[in-house]
């Protein structure tokens, strides 16, 4: 997996929360929370302090699952940051909202795709993206499209 | 004290508002409650609650009540919901006063994210948690502060209804035109579409002018019996309804994320509990962190049909002389950013009849809508110039 400096994505940590999460990404893999007593399926939301309970029925028989990696687009904004003091422009950054083949949404960046090419339902397909000193996050990009033989 | 008995709004303390450095929150909070009581023709020692709403700023709590010199209180709590803070402050105040919990309450909200030197983002952008574990991953992706989740909010709207940036554009218009008529106002310039649609892209689609201003200042409001009120110094603003809804969206398929507020629950509760409908509401004060925010709030509290809110800003009846005025002090966009004691602190200058020239002719019945979090957390209050009989 490319090192990318200068990523547009920041550095997370490992500890004692995200480490199976991150030993998927790592070996390229998404996982999710699924819940052992009602099967629910979950992301880590924002605003969410823990990932201990299942959101459905509270249960805390949750286990980190790998999934499809396949989405589609719900939702999304750009932002750019003020050039650098040289005049450099900063980078246009596209976070959005994904909703996973299985249910969960999932807010992170996009790739290979620029902003007026964005459309609701657009197929995505996740990758992984590790910056500096970071550990490795998932970036989505436009799902492959089936080349049809004649 | 008689026991359920109605309540009213008999108090308001505004402070100096907007870029005033070198005040802390506790300060502007004490400031507020000066004023509020002075307004009402209370002395600091007829409060027998208070209940305290910090912002971003640390600093406003229960040690307030010693800095004022309060004893012998009977309720006194700090209140924490974002920007449902004040309808649910005003709320636990009826409630106590109803009771007999407490005869006269204050409720007040003070902040201070402004520092002198510093850019109006660095403000709220400095308060990003920066603890280990998943609560980071949002900063990771580029989340930080407010903008870039209303920014999804707002997109999903468009995408789902057809809204416009010209249409949020229209309620930075209208809501800036308030403000051109209330001195109490930060940005009072009128402004056109056009000039909505040059301002700077801060997170797409929302512009600079999609935006609230920000505010150091505190706001205070005192709540009693309507017995009590009838002898004070301002007419009374009878509390007539409350509500709360934090419909808790799950962030998966079918999320009502964006597209639906819990103002769609808070605000029929509400309404049912004062005995009007939303056609009968004069005024509607809504929580405008963003010209968004406004839209899709008027949809959910019945105003317009779903969806229908872009049209409902395109046609004028929001602004000045409209047939449905709506956040007449120049809200949070152009007015100044107390979280939910803006649109309660114009509210009540409403009904009383204290709005100068941007007062509305008929003030009977105004709505005073909360929003805190990312459409998280909704709190409602309906206010008049008459007790529900």
């Amino acid at each position: 997996m490319p090192a990318s400096s200068g990523s547009t994505l920041g550095v997370m940590v490992r500890d004692k929360q995200t480490n199976a999460f991150f030993g998927a990404a790592a070996a390229g893999t998404l996982v999710i929370q699924v819940c052992g007593d009602c099967g629910y399926r979950q992301f880590p939301q924002p605003f969410t302090p823990g990932t201990s309970h299942c959101h459905a029925c509270a249960s805390s028989d949750l286990s980190w699952q790998p999934v499809s990696g396949q989405g589609s687009l719900v939702t999304w904004t750009a932002m750019q940051n003020r050039p650098e003091p040289d005049g450099t422009p900063a980078p246009v950054i596209i976070v959005a909202v994904i909703e996973l083949d299985e249910g969960p949404w999932v807010h992170t960046q996009l790739r290979d795709v620029a902003i007026q090419d964005l459309t609701p339902g657009l197929p995505l397909r996740v990758g992984f993206e590790q910056p500096d000193g970071g550990e490795p996050l998932p970036v989505f990009r436009p799902a492959q499209r089936r080349i049809s033989v004649e | 004290m008689t026991h359920n008995s109605p309540t009213a709004i008999v108090g308001l303390g505004i402070t100096e508002m907007g870029k005033i450095y070198g005040r802390s929150t506790a300060d502007f909070a004490a400031d507020a409650i000066l004023r509020a009581c002075r307004d009402a023709g209370l002395a600091l020692s007829d409060l027998d609650g208070l209940l305290t709403n910090s912002g971003l700023t640390p600093g406003l709590g229960l040690p307030l009540s010693r800095e004022l010199g309060l004893q012998n209180l009977r309720l006194l709590s700090e209140v924490q919901g974002y920007g449902s803070s004040a309808g649910a402050m005003v709320a636990i105040a009826a409630m106590a006063v109803k009771t007999g919990t407490a005869d006269v309450v204050a409720c007040v909200f003070a902040d201070a994210p402004l520092k002198s030197g510093t850019g109006i983002g660095a403000a709220y952008e400095n308060s990003a948690p920066r603890d280990a574990g998943f609560s980071t991953m949002p900063g990771a992706v580029g989340l930080y502060g407010a903008n870039p989740y209303y920014a999804l909010a707002a997109r999903r709207h468009m995408i789902n209804y057809g809204t416009t940036s010209e249409q949020l554009g229209a309620i930075a218009v209208s809501t800036r035109a308030w403000a051109a008529l209330n001195p109490l106002a930060q940005m009072r310039t009128p402004i056109t579409i056009d000039d909505h649609q040059a301002s700077r892209m801060i997170a797409d689609p929302l512009r600079l002018f999609d935006c609230c201003v920000v505010s150091n200042g505190g706001v205070a409001v005192i709540v009693t019996s309507a017995a009590r009120a009838a002898d004070l110094a301002n007419p009374p603003v009878h509390i007539l309804g409350w509500a709360q809804a934090h419909p808790g969206y799950r962030m998966e398929r079918g999320s009502q994320f964006g597209l639906v507020t819990g103002a769609a629950q808070s605000g029929p509760a509400a309404l049912q509990m004062a005995g009007v409908k939303i056609d009968e509401v004069n005024i509607r004060e809504i929580y405008d962190c963003y010209t968004y925010t406004t839209l899709v709030s008027l949809e959910d509290y019945g105003v317009c049909a779903k969806g229908e809110g872009g049209a409902l800003a395109d046609s004028g009846a929001l602004g000045p002389g409209g047939s449905l005025p709506t956040n007449t002090g120049g809200g949070q966009l152009s007015g100044y950013y107390m979280w939910g004691m803006t649109p309660l602190s114009e509210a009540v200058i409403q009904t009383r009849g204290h709005g100068g020239e941007r007062q509305v002719d008929k003030h009977d019945v105004v709505l005073v809508s909360g929003n805190g979090g990312v459409l998280d957390y909704h709190a409602t209050l309906v206010l008049g110039t008459q007790p529900r009989c």
